[in-house]
Formats: C-alpha cells, sequence, structure tokens
C-alpha cells in the first residue's frame, strides 16, 4: 500500500531534519572552526537584532502594565503590579515574544539567504573553492542564533521592565528602585534559569529551522520564497512545542 | 599557439564508462571521454542531456553511479575530503550562473579560495594575485564593486577571475556564454581561449552555442542518449553524414 503523497512527505522531512541536526552536531565539534564568520553572524544576528527587540519590548512592558493595572485595582492588589508584570515578562512573555520576533526577523532572513545561495549555486562554489558550506554557513548561524537569543532576551526583559515600570508611573509613583526591588524581591531562581534555558533552544530551533529550509531549497526563485516563508512558520510553531516542553519539565521537576 | 605546443597525450581528465541517473531517468549511459594536458575540449549536447551532471561529477559536486572518474591520474570517487579538496585546488569551475557570492566584494569574492588553500600569502601577495587576474579579464577597476553592481558580462569575467585564482591545471566551464548577447559572447570565447594560452590550462567546456564552440575547440564531443556519440574537431564533425552529428552544425 502506498502511503498518500503528504504523509510519506512529513516522514521524509522529519528523516531529512534529523540527518541535518545530527550533521550539525558532526561538523560543530570537528576543525576547522570558522571564528571569524561565527563573530560576525553574532554581530549581524544579536547586534542588529537589538533595537527591533528593544523596541517590542519596551510596548509590551508598557502595555502590559496599563492593562493589567484595572484587573488588579478591581481586586485591591494594585500595589502587586510590578510583581505581576515581573513574573509574567521574565517567566513567559519576555521569552516567548523576544523568540517569535527573532523568528520572523532572522528565521526568514536566513532560510532566503541560504534559498538564494543555493538556487543561484553559490552554495556548489563555495564547496569547490576548498570550503566546507556546511560548516562555513549552517554552523555559523545556527551557533550564533542559539548563543544570541538569550542575550537579547535578557536585554528585552530588562527593557520590558522599564517600559512596566514607566506605564506604572503614567497614573501613580513609584520610585525606579522601588520599582525594581520588588520585581527582583518576587523572583526566584526558578523562575530565571528555566526561562533563560529554553531560550537556547528556541535559539537553536530558529537557526536550525531557517537553514535547514534554506539549504534544501529547490524550484528556483519561487523555492526562495516557499523557504523563507515555511522557516518563519515551522520556527514559530517549534517556539510554541519547546515553549509546552518547558512548562512540562520544570513542573516535573518542581521548579514551577 | 602555445597551447596547441603545450599539449600532449597525457590525460589529465580520464572518464570511463560513467553513469548517472536520477530515480528512473538515466542521465548518463556510459560515458567515456579522455581530455589531454594542455587540451580544450568541447562537450556538444542539447538542453537536459547530462552536459551540467557530467561536470560535476567530475568535480565531485554529484556522485557517479558507476563507472570511473579520473582527474590528473586521481580516480576521484577514491578521494577522501581532505583529497577531494586538494583536487579542486587544481581543477577551476566556472558555474553557468557565475555563482558569485552577493553578499561580498569583487576582492572577497576572489580571496575567499585563497583563504583555505594559499594560506602561505601575506596580505600583499594575496592583494597583487587579485590584481592580476583582475587586470587579465579587465576588469581591474572594479575590485571594490559588489556583484550586484556589474553587468551580465562583467559578472562573467569576474567569476572567471575567481576561477583562476589557485592558477588552476585545468579548467571546467559550464555554458560559458549562454544568456550573454553574441558581441559579449564572443568576447568571453575569445578570453577562454587566451587564458588557456597565458595560463597554459587545459579546458573542458559545457556548450551548446556553435560560435563559441568553434572558437574554443580543440576536440568535441557529443553527448547523446547519455554516451559519447562522436569525438573529432569541428571540421571533421561539421562535414559528418550522420544527421544527428549534422543536426548541430545546421
Amino acid at each position: 500500500m502506498k502511503l498518500p503523497d503528504y504523509i510519506s512527505g512529513f516522514f521524509e522531512d522529519t528523516g531529512n531534519m534529523a540527518r541535518f541536526v545530527a550533521r550539525y552536531f558532526r561538523e560543530l565539534f570537528r576543525p576547522r572552526y570558522e571564528v571569524r564568520q561565527f563573530v560576525r553572524q553574532c554581530y549581524l544576528i544579536g547586534v542588529l537584532s537589538f533595537p527591533l527587540i528593544a523596541v517590542t519590548g519596551f510596548i509590551m512592558g508598557l502595555v502590559l502594565t496599563m492593562q493589567l493595572r484595572p484587573s488588579l485595582i478591581a481586586y485591591g492588589v494594585e500595589s502587586q503590579l510590578p510583581v505581576m508584570v515581573g513574573l509574567s515578562i521574565v517567566r513567559e512573555i519576555g521569552p516567548v515574544i523576544t523568540a517569535l520576533i527573532f523568528a520572523g526577523k532572522i528565521s526568514s532572513g536566513i532560510g532566503a539567504e541560504l534559498g538564494s545561495m543555493k538556487v543561484t549555486e553559490q552554495i556548489d562554489a563555495m564547496e569547490v573553492s576548498g570550503t566546507n558550506p556546511f560548516k562555513y554557513l549552517v554552523v555559523t548561524r545556527v551557533l550564533a542564533t542559539t548563543l544570541m537569543l538569550p542575550v537579547l532576551t535578557v536585554l528585552s526583559d530588562a527593557v520590558s521592565l522599564y517600559g512596566s515600570y514607566l506605564g506604572v508611573n503614567i497614573k501613580g509613583h513609584t520610585s525606579l528602585t522601588l520599582y525594581f526591588f520588588q520585581v527582583f524581591q518576587s523572583l526566584g531562581f526558578g523562575d530565571v534559569l528555566p526561562a533563560l534555558i529554553k531560550t537556547f533552544f528556541f535559539g537553536f530551533a530558529i537557526g536550525l529551522i531557517g537553514c535547514y529550509m534554506g539549504y534544501n531549497s529547490k524550484k528556483g526563485t519561487e523555492g526562495v520564497g516557499r523557504s523563507a516563508n515555511a522557516a518563519v512558520v515551522v520556527s514559530s510553531l517549534f517556539i510554541f512545542i519547546i515553549d509546552l516542553l518547558a512548562v512540562q519539565i520544570t513542573d516535573l521537576l518542581g521548579l514551577n | 599557439m602555445e597551447s596547441l605546443d603545450a599539449r600532449s597525450d597525457t590525460p589529465i581528465i580520464r572518464l570511463t564508462e560513467v553513469k548517472k541517473s536520477f530515480d528512473d531517468h538515466v542521465v548518463l549511459d556510459g560515458f567515456s571521454l579522455k581530455v589531454n594536458k594542455g587540451e580544450s575540449v568541447v562537450i556538444l549536447g542539447r538542453s537536459g542531456s547530462g552536459k551540467s551532471v557530467l561536470i560535476k561529477c567530475i568535480i565531485g559536486l554529484i556522485k557517479a553511479d558507476q563507472g570511473k572518474i579520473e582527474v590528473m591520474g586521481r580516480d576521484i570517487s577514491q578521494l577522501d575530503t581532505y583529497g577531494l579538496d586538494k583536487m579542486r585546488a587544481k581543477v577551476g569551475f566556472l558555474f553557468q550562473s557565475n555563482a558569485l557570492y552577493d553578499s561580498m566584494t569583487v576582492r572577497e569574492n576572489l580571496l575567499f579560495p585563497m583563504r583555505r588553500h594559499l594560506t602561505n600569502l601575506d596580505r600583499r601577495e594575496s592583494e597583487q594575485r587579485v590584481i592580476e587576474k583582475l587586470t587579465h579579464v579587465g576588469l581591474a577597476d572594479t575590485i571594490d564593486m559588489m556583484p550586484s553592481a556589474l553587468s551580465g558580462g562583467m559578472k562573467k569575467r569576474i567569476a572567471l577571475a575567481r576561477t583562476l585564482i589557485l592558477n588552476p591545471e585545468v579548467i571546467l566551464y559550464d555554458e560559458p556564454t549562454t544568456g550573454l548577447d553574441p558581441v559579449t559572447g564572443k568576447e568571453i570565447s575569445l578570453l577562454l581561449r587566451e587564458t588557456q594560452r597565458k595560463y597554459n590550462t587545459s579546458s573542458l567546456i559545457i556548450s551548446h552555442d556553435m560560435k563559441c564552440v568553434k572558437r574554443t575547440a580543440d576536440r568535441i564531443a557529443i553527448l547523446l542518449s547519455g554516451k559519447c556519440y562522436a569525438v573529432g574537431t569541428y571540421d571533421e564533425l561539421k562535414q559528418s553524414s550522420d544527421k544527428n552529428i549534422h543536426a548541430f552544425f545546421e
């Protein structure tokens, strides 16, 4: 019995993806190391993403504070606003929103860039010139996304909390010191560490899916568009799947 | 002609019964050919006949299913990654699409192959070599330009300069004049001949542009139904009464 194309295609893609991941880990530890290209990718992927991440983080903190305030007033716990916002941002909203924005900017960019390099034979040219294109293009990008997203998330959390502080002061008055004292007093080891660890996995998935889609791009320029689109959609989906698994694991470990 | 003087009977590329299929589609069905040192051989075939697959098999970008591919006396199927890289340093490849790196300047495009193979050169020597190759293709003034700012003919010349940067012994050209206007096509054909003479390289050229074939070929091999159907000089094949051969010269 022959399986329908979409089912066999799903299994084929899953198998190819598994091979791609295995090759990534093989090439990651094998010399030669493309250090300069890795540093360049950290700059392009990490540093240049900061303005976008900071703006969205700031708005996220401000809006969250303004929307939470009426509910907390209704329950008479307005004083808990910094605690509520701090926990929400650090544990969940900060990592997930930052990862989604990052996926939209970086995963699609990687998918389109590698896809275009594939269809214009630039990847073949790299191989012919004696450079391992997988190591040069894929390993450096995936490593950069894996290491840069946690850094961006920490920065985004900080900017969000500052936005939240301004939100608190729109209709009230709290000093910066008191606001951050309340936020940090409510945060524990079990809030910060799992949230930070999952961002490494988010970053890994975003980079890997972007590279996989681009590296396996087919059908000319149409394929490049498809790769970029699929990279965003699939990596966004993976962010939620990883988040779900992370919640289950932290729950099992008693960190929730 | 210098290139003719330098020619010998020593094969620099020898293909023996090479076979390649994609699923059920047989592309190469026992192709055999020998390219001698200093010689320029054109593989002539219709679109989709497997010409590009054949030269990608020679450079190791595609693995042949069966048969033997020897480049400079080494069977490429026996080479590991390191051996393949060493072989590729001596074999230039000019892609049909030029394959210039979009994100790099012309200078960086030419320096890229050197970073792996010519680590003994200092910055000044590397720069000198880049300028020498760009001067050869007549585009030294484009050194700081991005590929997107170049015309199709200029991109082809820069791609040729990059192919020459490691001083290869043999160059594989994948349809070097496709997509170019007749005047630029003629210039590129003459540049290939000049390159062969100046750098004493051997050439294997894939083409179906008969003007390019006439200008560049010492010998022509016709690829038909996955096999080497005929081999001869331009004049020999042109006078052939075989309708399959004659079709290319009409």
